[in-house]
């Protein structure tokens, strides 16, 4: 059976060529950077059992190494809220702090927006 | 699914992109740059040491790693310093200046008959004939002639004693006499297998090997040796030479029409 197999033209082995070796060179370089990024980190609340009505993210500027991102980018880290202060069947503004976010050693918080949150407790409905 | 894949490889923003396509750009520059160097392979050389590089990186081999990253310059400087030489040895013949063209004339047939004239008469004739490359600064010529070629004006010139036979014809493609007693203005090559041949086979493989000239000369067996593209044909009979001649003729008339800018070498010699 004769195979049709298509070889590319010289021009187009060169350019891509260029792009690999382009690319390699450029993550050696940028792998040890420092870059700052927008992430959203997933909230979070313990030390309750009711049911929180609450924003699932709050996005976040986060400062670290290119390859850190890169391998940690699912799992960069998380807000978590005390709630046991919050009585339920009524709304709450909760006012995020710096030490609620949870974050790997090598990142740094630089920003997150927003800085209070409005979340409705209520009253987990009992399975009898 | 496609942000996963930039993110996968640390790509995290647009101009990120960016950055890859400049690096992309320098290496391309200086692989196509370096790919104008036919006799030395040296874009196989670039890219064995980058990819030598970049495989003992990934491996983390530290040592190695650290030796090709601080050597780069050094290695980069060799390259540069093989492919400069290499520039200027071939400097002068990639100038590709156009010689006035005249009214064609058979002067193949007026050139071959003077050969056997000469060869009756004990005489060989070296004759470059220079194509759409200029042969000027690489001949030496006493003086001009710049007429065109006639049987008995060669007769008169080859039979006069001023004729060298040891020096060469300078002729051009359209059957222009542009000089007599010519000799190579060129310093002596360095091939090792060549080294046996007469100077002036060895510096005509070397024009010809870049150039579209051909050279060719009678001997006093009545058979031509002919040089073209490098090549080297000895014992070549009357009528081969003729439509070899007829051939490059041809060949290089056609293209200087305009038809194409560079010439198709073909292996026909």
């Amino acid at each position: 059976m004769k195979l049709n197999i298509a070889i590319p033209s010289k021009q187009f082995l060169t350019t891509l060529s260029a792009i690999i070796m382009g690319y390699l060179l450029w993550t050696i370089i940028a792998q040890h950077q420092s870059i700052t990024l927008y992430h959203d980190l997933p909230l979070c609340f313990y030390n309750t059992t009711e049911k929180i009505a609450a924003p699932e993210y709050v996005r976040c500027q986060l400062r670290g190494k290119r390859n850190d991102f890169c391998t940690f980018y699912h799992d960069l880290g998380a807000i978590h809220i005390d709630a046991h202060a919050y009585t339920p069947n009524e709304s709450h503004l909760v006012s995020i702090k710096p030490e609620d976010i949870f974050l790997r050693n090598d990142m740094q918080l630089v920003n997150y927006t927003p800085l209070t949150i409005k979340i409705d407790v209520q009253q987990k409905e009992e399975n009898t | 699914m496609p942000i996963a894949m930039l993110r996968y490889l640390m790509i995290m923003h647009w101009t990120d992109i960016l950055e890859i396509m400049l690096f992309a750009y320098i290496f391309y520059t200086v692989t196509a740059w370096l790919a104008q160097d036919k006799q030395t392979n040296l874009v196989a050389g670039f890219y064995g040491y980058c990819g030598t590089f970049f495989a003992v990186h990934y491996l983390q081999m530290q040592a190695a790693s650290s030796f090709l990253f601080l050597f780069s310059p050094v290695f980069l400087i060799f390259f540069f310093i093989i492919h400069q030489k290499n520039i200027q040895r071939n400097f002068i013949t990639h100038k590709n200046i156009q010689p006035a063209q005249t009214q064609k004339l058979p002067w193949v047939e007026e050139l071959i008959k003077s050969s056997l004239v000469a060869a009756t008469h004990n005489k060989k004739i070296i004759v470059v004939i220079e194509g759409s490359s200029s042969l000027q600064q690489m001949l030496h010529a006493p003086f001009f002639i710049d007429t065109p070629m006639h049987k008995s004006l060669i007769e008169l010139l080859l039979l006069s004693q001023s004729f060298d036979d040891n020096k060469m014809l300078w002729i051009t493609q359209h059957g222009l006499l542009r000089a007599l007693n010519v000799s190579w203005n060129t310093p002596a090559p360095e091939f090792e297998e060549t080294v046996s041949l007469p100077a002036w086979q060895q510096e005509a493989l070397l024009i010809t090997a870049h150039t579209d000239a051909l050279v060719f000369a009678s001997n006093v067996n009545r058979t031509f040796t002919i040089i073209a593209h490098g090549k080297k044909l000895d014992n070549v009979l009357t009528n081969q030479a003729l439509s070899m001649l007829h051939q490059y003729n041809k060949q290089y008339t056609f293209v200087t029409k305009g038809q194409k800018n560079e010439t198709q070498h073909s292996n026909t010699l």
